[in-house]
């Protein structure tokens, strides 16, 4: 029983398995400089770690399209910080207060990340906040692709943070 | 085309196109004329014309040719119903009027009638709510994506082209 359920296990991994590695993360983050002084009352102490990954367009062995992670070189850019990060990496990103007393309840400005790879390939991805407990189903960079879920009511007063991945795809 | 030809064009519309909407075309060419610094990924643009008959009844044409700029970007001959690749633009504080690139504007043409089209570039997004019930039984609903709006790209929305009545 035990070798039938360790075969049948392997097989799902197996079949959920990336076709090609990721890269492996350090574990300390790489910190950010903000740019501007005033909007520094709506940060609340702490920071959410967010991991940057690059990828690049592949085949796989059977000829379907995949996306391969490599490293690259990634720069933030927002109203308020920026930051390079050698991609995959941690960025500690600042949380940001919601209340009405701030215009937009306070939502931080979204943040462009650029990144590059030794071979010349770029690409791009804008990262949004979203309210603590707050999850993105299909992603959040692309206009129209929002999908949001969670409890109302976290969404409403918990603070802004920014999502905890970003994948950059560069060709 | 005379005025007649175009009414009997609308009645036809009128008459096979209640039902389904016609299909889009390929993408039309989009020229970049200026590239701004906060030009980003592309977003389609979707537009559809219309005739209004004598009852104000609306009804789609198609055919009806559009060429539009902004100053930025030029969209060549798109014919209804079409769409069009034209980029997004990022927001914020940092850039000029926080980015907003300029109105779309040009005409639409069918049958020897044009009308003039402005297109102004939002950053609006349909409000996705979320709702939680507590344990008291009350029901909370939070609107979410629209708070986004001040953060995320200006696109052109898709846009509907009316042909007045014709007289």
């Amino acid at each position: 029983m035990k070798k039938t359920l360790s075969v049948a296990a392997a097989a799902v991994l197996g079949g959920c398995a990336a076709p090609f590695p990721t890269l492996e993360v350090p574990d300390a983050p790489v910190g950010v400089s903000f740019v501007t002084q005033p909007t520094q009352h709506r940060v609340v102490q702490g920071t959410t770690e967010t991991t940057v990954r690059a990828f690049v367009k592949a085949r796989t062995q059977d000829g379907k399209d995949a996306s391969r992670e490599v490293p690259a070189t990634c720069t933030l850019a927002s109203d308020h910080i920026r930051g390079t990060v050698p991609a995959p990496r941690k960025v500690a990103l600042p949380k940001y207060d919601q209340t009405s007393e701030f215009e937009g309840r306070g939502v931080p400005p979204s943040i462009l990340f650029t990144c590059k790879d030794a071979e010349g390939r770029s690409g791009t991805a804008l990262l949004t906040a979203n309210p603590r407990q707050v999850s993105t189903v299909t992603g959040n960079t692309v206009v129209g692709l929002i999908v949001l879920a969670g409890t109302a009511a976290a969404a409403a007063t918990a603070n802004w943070r920014y999502d905890p991945a970003v994948r950059v795809v560069m060709e | 085309m005379t005025r007649g030809a175009f009414a009997a064009l609308a009645a036809l519309a009128f008459a096979v196109g209640c039902d389904s909407a016609p299909d889009l075309g390929a993408p039309s060419r989009v020229d970049v004329i200026s590239r701004a610094e906060n030009q980003y990924q592309t977003r389609d643009m979707v537009i559809r014309a219309y005739v209004t008959d004598a009852a104000g009844k609306e009804a789609e044409v198609t055919g009806a040719r559009c060429t539009l700029s902004s100053g930025l970007v030029r969209v060549r001959s798109l014919v209804t119903p079409g769409v069009a690749k034209v980029p997004t633009y990022l927001q914020g504080a940092r850039f000029a009027n926080r980015g907003k690139p300029p109105a779309l504007t040009g005409t639409c043409s069918v049958n020897g009638r044009s009308t003039p089209v402005r297109i102004e570039a939002t950053s609006a997004v349909r409000n996705t709510s979320v709702q939680s019930t507590s344990q008291s039984g009350t029901t909370t609903s939070t609107r979410l994506t629209s708070r986004l709006s001040p953060t995320l790209p200006w696109y052109y929305p898709g846009t509907r082209v009316v042909f007045g009545a014709a007289k």
